[in-house]
C-alpha cells in the first residue's frame, strides 16, 4: 500500500528555571525570563496572532513547563519585565538618535525601536499575562499546548524513588490545569529522559503519549518496523513518539543548521558591550556588569568578533523565506518516500527547544511562521499536526517499550551526571528520601504544619530541578545553581527538622513561602507511599 | 485653605485606618497572616501599577510597609520605583505605561535563609545510578558507629563489589576512602546490577551497604522485531483519506453567530 501523504509534528519546549528573587533589585538570572519573553515568547505569539489573521489554519505542540508557566503568571515578575521592555524602549529611542548619522545602523536602530514597541503593545494587550495569549490559541485550535516534569527533573536520576517520579508528574498535571483549564494530552518529559516503566506513572496521571529521542524508539525491544515515523504503544496504552533526526538537524545543527547563515544576526555581539559605559550604563546591570541588551547590529561573519559585518535586515528576512522553501520541500520529499513502504500516513515529529526561535536564532520565529504558512498553503504531502491528531486517526500503533534515552549529549544520562555536578546527588536524593517519610508520617497534618510541609514539597521540587546540574555541566553561571542548590538543601532541612520537632516558625516560614512560591496549589501528599 | 484641610482629613483618614489594621492584625494574635496580608497588598500593588495607578500603587506601598513595621516589631522594608516611559508615536501617545520596578521584602536576616550543605549524613548508604549502556554511577557513606567498629585507620580498605544479576558474575574495585563517589565501567549492556560496599581488614569481610538494582540499557537494535499491527485496524489510506483524516483534526470551524467567543476547535 503505498501513502503520499502523512503529517509533520513540530513541537516547541518552552522551559526555564524557576528564578525569583524579590530580596534583590536587579538579579541578572531573572533576566533570562526577560529575555526569553521579548526574543521568543512575544514574537511567537505574534506569529500564531499574525497566521491567525490570514486565516491559516496551522498545528503545533507546545511544551510550557510548570516552572515557566508559574513564573509567567507571577505579578512581581510581570511587573518587573514591564519595567525592563520600558527601558529597552528607552533604549531603542537613544539609538535612534545616536545612529542618525550612521544609515546602515540608523535604519536598524528604527526597526528594533517598533520591534519593542510592538512587543509592548502585545504583552499589554494580554493583560500583561502571556499564558492567556497561549490558552486563547490552544482553545481556538491551533496548538495543543502540553506539560512537562513539574520541575523539569532529570527523571531517570530519580528513578529510585517512585514516589518523588509520581510526584513531579502530578504536581505538572495539577499546575497545567489550574493554568489552562483542561487536562493535557500530552507529556514533555525532561530533557526527553525516559528510563523503562515510566509510561505507567503518565498512564495513572492521564497521560496518553510522550517524547523520546531516535534511539529511543530504534532501539526498543522488540524493534518496531516504522523506526521513528509511527509511535509505539508502551503496553500501558502510552505511547512513544520518537523524535525525527533530520529535522533536527536542518535546524539544530551549528555548522549545517539554517541558523548559522552569514545573513542571520548575530548573537554575540549587542551593545551592552561594545557603547560606552557612560551611554549604555542605565541599560546594564546595575552593579556596572555588562549584559546583552538585545540590540545587535551585525551579522555571523568570521569566528572574531571584532570583523563582524553589518546586519541587513531585509536580506535576513529574505533567508528565512529561502529556508523555509526548502525545509518545506525536504519534508515533501520524507514524506512521500517513507510512504512509500508504510501501511498508514508517517508523522515526522520534529521537538525543537522554544528559545532556539528568536533568542539564538533572531529571525527563527519569522522562519515558522514561513513554513506554518507554506505548508498549509502549498503542502502536497505534508499536514500540519500534532501526536494528538495522530493518535486520533491511528488509535493503535506497534507495541514496544522504548530504551532508557535522552536527547543529551551522548544520548543518555551523561550532562545531568558527571564528575562536575556528581556531588548534588546525596543531597537530592537525601532530601527526597525525607519528603516521602514526612509526607506518610504527617499524612493528616493541618494548619501551620500542613503550610510547612506544602513548603518542604516545594523546595525539594526546585531542588531536583536538572537545570542546576545542566548549569554545572555546561559552565555557565555555576555560582547562581550551587547556591540554588545551598539554598533548597538548607531550607528544606530546616522545615524537616522544625517539622519533627513540631515548632515551624511563621514568621521564617513566612519569608520562604513568599521568595519560593512556585506552585499554590502543592498538596505535599503527593509525595506519599505508594 | 480648603485643601489643606482636606488634605490633613484624609491624612487622617489614612492613619485611624491603619491604625485599625494594625489593631486588626494585633487582635488576631496571628503572625503569620501579617505576611499573607503584605503578599496580597504587593501583588494587588503590582496590578495597579500595571493598570496605571502608580501614585495609588505607590501609597499602598508605604502603608504596607508601615503597617508590616508596627505589627512584627520587625523591619519590614519595602523598596520600589515606577518607570514611566510615553510611548512616542503619534498614533499612540494617550497610552501610557507605568512599571513596578523592583520589591525587596524581608522579614528575616538574609543568614537565616541559606547556610553550608550537610558533610554526611551519619548513615550506611550505597546508591547505583545508570550514567549509559557502559556505565554506572555509584556514591557511598559510612557512618560514625560504623567507622568505629570497623576500626578504620588499621590497615584495611573498603571495596565496592559490583554484580551483575543477570548473568551472576561480579568483580571488585578498592577504594581507600569512607565516603564518595565513583564511575563505574560495566562490563555488559542491558543487565542488571547491584553493588555492595564492603571492607576488608586482615582478610576479614564486612559488607556495610548493598546498594539498588539498576538496570543498565541496550546499546544496540533489537533482535526480536514487533508484531504489525492487525491490517483491520490499520487504515490503509490514500492522499485524499489521509488528507480528509488529517482535516477531521485540522478543521477550525468559523464562530458560531451566538458564540461571541473567538473560533472554537470542533471536530466534523
Amino acid at each position: 500500500m503505498i501513502n503520499d501523504a502523512g503529517i509533520w509534528a513540530p513541537v516547541l519546549h518552552a522551559h526555564l528555571p524557576f528564578v525569583r528573587h524579590p530580596e534583590y533589585v536587579d538579579m541578572m538570572e531573572e533576566r533570562w525570563l526577560y529575555e526569553a519573553i521579548t526574543e521568543t515568547y512575544i514574537p511567537l505569539i505574534d506569529v500564531f496572532q499574525r497566521l491567525s489573521d490570514e486565516n491559516i489554519k496551522f498545528r503545533l505542540t507546545l511544551t510550557i513547563t510548570p516552572s515557566l508557566a508559574n513564573m509567567l503568571a507571577d505579578s512581581l515578575l510581570m511587573g518587573r519585565y514591564l519595567s525592563y521592555i520600558n527601558r529597552l524602549v528607552d533604549l531603542a529611542e537613544n539609538e535612534v538618535l545616536r545612529t542618525k548619522d550612521l544609515a546602515k545602523f540608523e535604519l536598524l536602530a528604527r526597526i528594533y525601536r517598533d520591534k519593542f514597541y510592538k512587543i509592548r503593545s502585545i504583552f499589554e494587550k494580554w493583560n500583561f499575562r502571556l499564558l492567556n495569549a497561549f490558552r486563547h490559541f490552544q482553545d481556538s485550535g491551533y496548538l495543543e499546548i502540553i506539560t512537562c516534569c513539574a520541575t523539569h527533573a532529570f527523571l531517570p536520576l530519580l528513578a529510585n524513588f517512585k514516589e518523588a517520579v509520581e510526584a513531579q508528574i502530578k504536581m505538572a498535571v495539577i499546575d497545567y490545569e489550574h493554568h489552562f483549564r483542561c487536562v493535557p494530552k500530552g507529556i514533555w518529559l525532561a530533557e526527553c529522559a525516559y528510563y523503562e516503566g515510566l509510561d505507567e506513572v503518565l498512564r495513572r496521571n492521564g497521560l496518553s503519549y510522550f517524547f523520546v529521542d531516535t534511539h529511543g524508539i530504534t532501539h526498543a525491544n522488540p524493534r518496531p518496523g516504522y523506526a521513528t515515523y509511527a509511535p509505539i504503544d508502551c503496553g500501558s496504552g502510552v505511547f512513544a513518539f520518537g523524535r525525527d533526526p533530520e529535522t533536527g538537524r536542518q535546524v539544530w545543527s551549528s555548522e549545517v543548521g539554517y541558523p548559522g547563515d552569514p545573513n542571520y544576526r548575530d548573537f554575540y555581539r549587542d551593545i551592552g558591550f561594545d557603547l560606552d559605559k557612560e551611554y549604555i550604563g542605565p541599560y546594564i546591570h546595575e552593579s556596572g556588569i555588562r549584559l546583552n541588551t538585545g540590540i545587535k547590529y551585525h551579522r555571523i561573519t568570521g569566528k572574531n568578533i571584532a570583523d563582524k559585518e553589518v546586519y541587513d535586515y531585509s536580506i535576513a528576512m529574505q533567508k528565512t523565506w529561502e529556508h523555509a522553501n526548502h525545509f518545506v520541500f525536504s519534508r515533501e520529499r520524507q514524506i512521500a518516500a517513507v510512504g512509500v513502504n508504510m501501511r498508514r500516513s508517517p508523522i515526522i515529529v520534529s521537538p525543537y527547544d522554544c528559545e532556539l526561535f528568536g533568542h539564538w536564532w533572531f529571525e527563527g520565529p519569522e522562519f515558522l511562521y514561513n513554513v506554518l504558512k507554506k505548508i498549509v498553503l502549498e503542502g502536497q504531502y505534508t499536514r500540519l499536526g500534532t501526536p494528538s491528531d495522530y493518535l486520533g486517526i491511528y488509535k493503535h500503533s506497534e507495541k514496544a517499550v522504548p530504551c532508557m534515552s535522552s536527547w543529551g549529549e551522548e544520548g543518555y544520562c551523561s550532562v545531568w551526571l558527571n564528575e562536575k555536578n556528581a556531588w548534588i546527588y546525596p543531597h537530592v536524593h537525601k532530601a527526597t528520601e525525607r519528603m516521602i517519610k514526612l509526607a506518610d508520617d504527617f499524612f493528616e497534618a493541618t494548619g501551620l504544619m500542613q503550610r510547612a510541609l506544602n513548603q518542604a514539597a516545594r523546595e525539594v521540587m526546585l531542588l531536583q530541578s536538572s537545570d542546576w546540574a545542566f548549569i554545572m555541566k555546561t559552565e555557565t553561571t555555576v555560582g547562581y545553581a550551587k547556591k540554588r542548590i545551598k539554598d533548597h538543601v538548607f531550607r528544606f532541612n530546616k522545615l524537616y527538622e522544625s517539622i519533627l520537632g513540631g515548632d515551624v516558625n511563621v514568621l521564617w516560614l513566612s519569608e520562604v513561602e513568599s521568595r519560593d512560591n512556585i506552585f499554590p496549589e502543592m498538596d505535599f501528599r503527593i509525595f506519599k507511599k505508594q | 485653605m480648603k485643601t489643606t484641610n482636606k488634605t490633613a482629613s484624609k491624612k487622617i483618614d489614612i492613619l485611624a485606618e491603619d491604625q485599625k489594621e494594625i489593631r486588626r492584625l494585633k487582635e488576631l494574635d496571628d503572625i503569620e497572616l501579617l505576611k499573607e496580608a503584605l503578599s496580597r497588598l504587593i501583588y494587588e500593588t503590582s496590578e495597579s501599577a500595571m493598570t496605571k495607578k502608580p501614585v495609588k500603587a505607590a501609597k499602598k506601598l508605604k502603608r504596607t510597609a508601615k503597617i508590616g513595621r508596627a505589627v512584627s516589631g520587625k523591619k519590614v522594608k519595602i523598596s520600589y520605583s515606577f518607570t514611566y516611559v510615553p510611548y512616542k508615536k503619534p498614533e499612540r501617545a494617550e497610552t501610557k505605561l507605568y512599571a513596578i520596578n523592583y520589591i525587596t521584602l524581608s522579614l528575616v536576616k538574609e543568614s537565616e535563609l541559606t547556610g553550608e550543605l550537610p558533610l554526611d549524613y551519619d548513615e550506611n548508604r550505597l546508591v547505583l545510578q545508570i550514567l549509559d549502556p557502559f556505565t554506572a554511577h555509584a556514591y557511598w557513606e559510612v557512618s560514625l558507629q560504623e567507622r568505629c567498629r570497623l576500626r578504620l585507620g588499621y590497615g584495611g580498605h573498603f571495596v565496592l563489589r559490583l554484580h551483575n544479576i543477570s548473568d551472576s558474575t561480579k568483580e571488585e574495585i578498592w577504594f581507600p576512602e569512607d565516603i564518595g563517589n565513583c564511575f563505574v565501567a560495566l562490563p555488559k549492556p542491558a543487565s542488571i546490577y547491584r553493588a555492595e560496599l564492603g571492607y576488608y581488614s586482615s582478610k576479614r569481610y564486612s559488607c556495610v551497604a548493598i546498594s539498588n538494582s539498576v538496570y543498565s540499557p541496550t546499546d544496540k537494535v533489537s533482535e526480536k522485531t514487533a508484531e504489525p499491527v492487525p491490517e483491520d485496524r490499520d487504515q490503509p489510506v490514500t492522499k485524499d483519506s489521509v488528507r480528509a483524516a488529517t482535516k477531521y483534526t485540522l478543521i477550525i470551524q468559523e464562530p458560531d453567530e451566538k458564540d461571541s467567543g473567538s473560533e472554537n476547535f470542533k471536530p466534523l
